[in-house]
């Protein structure tokens, strides 16, 4: 770490520590104090973010989201602050989300801070599954995908929308990776956090995607500003303007060009016309909200890797029209969705994780073995940053 | 212990034991077939001629015929095995990585075919070239002393990889060898790396193209990393003192030496300055061997591109070499 990310880092704690001790001194002004906590907060994170040419600390924005979190649940009542800095501090900074996430609940590591129970088996298991998926999965995915989105004016349709659905597995893995690589580290450690993702790619309508795609994102977002906002109790059209204005902050936490902003905003539409437009729930009209919703989320993810205007638009047209394909390219992608949906109901929102971690000790040496030789000959040679540890 | 923490100690041991067998079995025989500098040291480490002679030499040795010298040698009564060793790019302080390998074989001559880039300042010593050729070579590469102070520090953690290095450097070409292997069982269609074994076939390339004038005139004057002139001063640099350690350490050995710069061509050449030419020819008297400059002999229509030899050009260098290897071979013989 920087000395810039070591300041950054020592901010956030000291500004959330005092806060919430000067919450629990001076109940009546908790609200001026926790304004304050918010301003000094957001107000760093947008000088790092949206000012140019200053490098952008290391996990800034989630553990100042985990700072300001644990500021709300304070004056909220929900929580009594820690009286130790050294436990407020190791909250902030702690080491295994601190690069790429999740972003953490107070309560849920105040909670076990004391009682922790290590768990070396799903631990370790959550690790292997994290190396797969980030070096195996999406560090070659991205040999195929960066190359075209680099120079996408190059390509046509067909290596546009390939490379589109590459990157948005890529994205899934990457991410999903860093996170069970955390997880798994803080499990060995004691700590049972939440699952950041649950089958992203299996929902079937906008809003089963954001239950199920960096869960403490949109938890955090819509516990701190969608419910405060007034969710979705104040009418039919607040109620969308909110969904609105919550995604458009989402598209921005992860960066400050225009791509962001307007991905952000794509979703918050998604989102509100989900709200309107509510699919039977027959099997039939399940499979079609799977593929279209995955098909916007995909199509959202273009919008998501494009940051220059002209070659976003360059790839949206080919995107939305395909040209290219033959007719293997097709009977190949009817078998791939025909098998996503075939596993669909056989693996949906199962603890794959306790699963394996629970299976005999024998069965689990060979599949740790197996996992370990998997990620050492197939990972590339040169690996990828991790994608969100830019955010 | 714990179960689990038996099953995570027994899971990396098997993980290690998997990855030192699969690189035996699957990398090492494909690195063995498919790789140009593997094969040319498994030469220099399985040739058992008494009566060789060795052409050392960048891409532009490459259209020089072995076969012919030999034929020439052998109407002069000389017999000698002829091996064209040419490695793409090559330099003193690329070739000194072999030196060790190259004397232990035992040769009766070294013709040495050099350039004014081969001892240009090494500025640029390339990283993929040395990745993708000698990293996988560390547990043979023989270096001296003096040798290693030739390299940086990152080049000769590339040149000397210890044994878990190598393995891991290794594992890049599991994929590479697995595809091979498919394609040379006919299941897929892929390219496959041709590595030279022989050394001593027909060389001489059969191509006629005839190089663009202005073309090479735009190259000369750009003056890019990889082509003439370029600037040599009278002052040291890791390719002169590994030139110079090379000579000293074949003769010291036995080893014939005999130098010769290759024909430029005239185009490149007329871009060369007379201060680099004069610090060229000084840094050649030093190493007091035999020497014959090429460098004037070739037209402009004996090359295919700025610097490499067309079949014309490749015939009479071919034969030119051929001539001082009669003059000097002959004065050995006697």
């Amino acid at each position: 770490m920087s000395p810039l990310d070591v300041m950054s880092l020592v901010l956030v704690a000291a500004i959330t520590y005092f806060g919430n001790q000067l919450m629990i001194g001076c109940p009546k002004r908790r609200g001026i104090i926790l304004f304050f906590v918010v301003l000094v907060s957001v107000g760093q994170l947008a000088m790092f973010k949206y000012v140019s040419g200053v490098p952008l600390p290391i996990g800034i924005s989630y553990y100042t989201f985990m700072g300001m979190g644990y500021s709300i649940d304070v004056y909220r009542g929900k929580l009594q602050p820690t009286s130790s800095p050294i436990e407020h501090a190791v909250f902030i900074a702690f080491l295994p989300v601190i690069v790429s996430g999740p972003i953490l609940r107070a309560k849920d590591f105040f909670g076990q801070l004391h009682n922790r129970v290590p768990d070396l088996q799903r631990g370790i298991t959550l690790i292997s599954i994290g190396l797969i998926m980030k070096f195996v999965i999406a560090d070659n995915l991205a040999l195929f995908a960066d190359p075209i989105f680099t120079t996408p004016l190059k390509f046509g349709s067909r290596e546009i929308i390939l490379a589109t659905f590459a990157f948005g597995i890529q994205l899934y893995c990457d991410f999903g990776g860093y996170c069970n690589i955390a997880l798994g580290v803080a499990q060995i450690l004691g700590f049972k956090f939440p699952a950041n993702f649950n089958m992203p790619y299996l929902a079937s309508s906008p809003q089963d995607f954001w239950h199920r795609w960096n869960i403490s994102l949109s938890s955090w977002l819509r516990d701190y500003l969608y419910i405060p906002l007034g969710g979705n109790r104040k009418g039919e059209l607040r109620t969308h303007l909110n969904l609105i204005i919550v995604m458009a902050v989402c598209g921005l936490w992860h960066g400050s060009t225009l791509n962001f902003l307007v991905w952000g905003v794509y979703h918050g539409a998604l989102l509100s016309v989900n709200r309107l437009v509510r699919l039977p729930g027959s099997r039939v009209f399940s499979i079609a909200g799977l593929l279209i919703t995955q098909y916007l989320v995909f199509l959202g993810w273009l919008i998501f890797r494009v940051r220059d205007p002209s070659k976003l638009a360059y790839c949206l047209e080919k995107f939305l029209v395909p040209t290219g394909f033959s007719i293997t390219d097709i009977a190949l992608g009817v078998v791939v969705i025909a098998a996503i949906l075939l596993a669909r109901d056989a693996i949906i929102d199962r603890d794959l994780i306790r699963e394996i971690s629970t299976t005999k000790i024998s069965y689990w040496t060979i599949c740790l073995t197996a996992a370990l030789l998997i990620v050492y000959l197939i990972s590339p040679v040169k690996y990828a940053p991790f994608i969100y540890a830019g955010f | 212990m714990r179960p689990v923490y038996l099953a995570v100690i027994a899971s990396l041991f098997c993980t290690t034991l998997f990855a030192v067998i699969i690189t035996q079995a699957v990398i090492d025989p494909y690195l063995e077939d498919d790789f140009t500098t593997v094969n040319m040291f498994n030469f220099y480490e399985n040739s058992k001629d008494q009566n060789k002679i060795y052409l050392l030499g960048d891409s532009i040795l490459a259209a020089v015929d072995p076969v012919s010298i030999k034929k020439h040698l052998a109407d002069n009564n000389l017999s000698y095995n002829i091996y064209n060793m040419h490695s793409g790019g090559d330099t003193p302080k690329h070739r000194i990585v072999e030196l060790a390998k190259i004397a232990e074989s035992k040769p009766v001559a070294v013709v040495y075919c050099i350039e004014y880039r081969s001892i240009k300042p090494d500025d640029r010593f390339d990283p993929l070239k040395l990745e993708t050729d000698w990293a996988f070579l560390s547990d043979r590469i023989k270096l001296d002393s003096y040798m290693k102070s030739l390299f940086n520090a990152s080049e000769l953690g590339i040149v000397q990889k210890d044994p878990v290095s190598l393995l891991i450097y290794k594992k890049r070409f599991f994929l590479p060898a697995i595809t091979a292997r498919l394609a040379q069982a006919g299941l897929i269609n892929a390219t496959k790396p041709i590595a030279e074994t022989t050394y001593n076939h027909e060389h001489t390339t059969s191509s006629t193209k005839v190089a663009d004038a202005a073309a090479v005139h735009r190259l000369a004057l750009r003056q890019e990393d990889f082509t003439l002139p370029v600037w040599i001063d009278e002052g040291d640099n890791n390719n002169k003192r590994a030139l110079n350690y090379m000579v000293r350490y074949l003769r010291d050995r036995g080893i014939k030496v005999i130098l010769i710069t290759m024909p430029v061509n005239p185009v490149m050449l007329s871009e060369v300055s007379n201060y680099t030419k004069k610090n060229y020819i000084d840094m050649i008297k030093a190493l007091e061997c035999p020497y014959y400059d090429l460098e004037t002999t070739l037209n402009e229509r004996e090359f295919m591109d700025h610097n490499h030899l067309n079949h014309a050009g490749a015939v009479n260098t071919t034969s030119r070499i051929a001539d001082i290897l009669v003059r000097e071979m002959g004065n050995v013989s006697a």
